[in-house]
């Protein structure tokens, strides 16, 4: 492991504690919610870095459809990988604070509902990219689905205004609705989640790269096997004898 | 007791999401292990074979 790796790890982990620290001491109680508002700065990062592992996942896709460099494809499905379980990491938080404050750990709010319909679209992602051969047709594949399935994030921003919701807005068009200590924790909690994203894509997708590499190894031993065994078999046509006679009437 | 409650809920919130991430690099670790190991294998197998050839 590199230097650059070892500084990576430990400015991610100091970050990281840092975030646990303004979340618990460094912000204050809210008046309605008590404590349960530090919920919220774990809750609504982990939301956002979905949010913006889907685009980025949609940005790179599209440029890859553009100018078909490998790389391009490889930073696409290894950020719609960790959106995925960003998504999960929401899902499961928004219940447990949905529990003390809703006294339900599900309700079938549209911001929940479009929140999980976005789960199982990048589910479905990485199904559909499991299951095609060829690198660049499941690139291409992929590619055009991470485009058309992020069209989901902005109906969840929306989701609260278009339909009835009890889902509560951080922001909304007047701004952003929290005193100062509080903002300043929820946004440090974003920057800590977001060096989080940033070294987990770039360790995923130097991955990526060497799985396709022993992708396109696997095909070449393949050719390199076929093109050795057709020169073992023997030329049929030199030796009629060698053909299979087939009966009369059969097909 | 409210108090007491809030924070066990907080506590696994903050556990949810350290145990997630954990999760990721434990998983992305180990299939480098592996990844690393089948490239080594496999650029034996091509080497071999090409002498084969």
């Amino acid at each position: 492991m590199t230097k650059r790796w070892i500084a990576g790890i430990g400015v991610v982990g100091i970050l990281g504690w840092l975030c646990q620290y303004f979340a618990f001491i460094g912000s204050p109680p809210e008046k309605s919610m008590g404590n349960l508002i530090r919920i919220l700065y774990f809750h609504a990062s982990s939301a956002w870095i979905a949010f913006l592992s889907f685009g980025v996942a949609a940005f790179f896709a599209l440029c890859y459809l553009i100018r078909r460099r490998p790389i391009l494809d490889q930073i696409s499905s290894s950020s719609a990988e960790i959106g995925v379980m960003y998504t999960t990491v929401t899902l499961i938080t928004g219940s447990l604070w949905a529990k003390p404050i809703w006294n339900a750990w599900w309700t079938w709010d549209p911001r929940l509902t479009t929140t999980l319909i976005l789960w199982f679209l990048y589910v479905g992602y990485l199904l559909l990219r499991g299951s095609i051969e060829g690198l660049e047709r499941r690139a291409v594949v992929s590619g055009v689905y991470a485009i058309i399935a992020v069209a989901d994030v902005p109906v969840i921003h929306f989701a609260v205004e278009w339909w009835n919701s009890i889902h509560p807005q951080v922001i909304d068009e007047t701004g952003i609705n929290m005193p100062g200590s509080m903002l300043f924790a929820l946004m440090f909690a974003f920057v800590a989640f977001f060096a989080i994203y940033v070294l987990l894509l770039a360790v995923r997708t130097r991955q990526e790269a060497q799985r396709q590499r022993l992708y396109r190894l696997r095909r070449e031993i393949q050719e390199v096997r076929g093109r050795a065994a057709d020169k073992l078999q023997p030329d049929i046509s030199a030796h009629p004898q060698l053909q299979m006679s087939v009966p009369k009437g059969s097909k | 007791m409210r108090v007491l409650q809030q924070m066990g809920f907080l506590w696994a919130v903050t556990a949810v999401v350290w145990l997630a991430t954990l999760a990721f690099i434990v998983r992305l670790v180990q299939s480098q292990h592996r990844l690393h190991r089948e490239l080594e294998q496999l650029e034996r197998a091509l080497q071999d074979v090409r002498r084969s050839e």
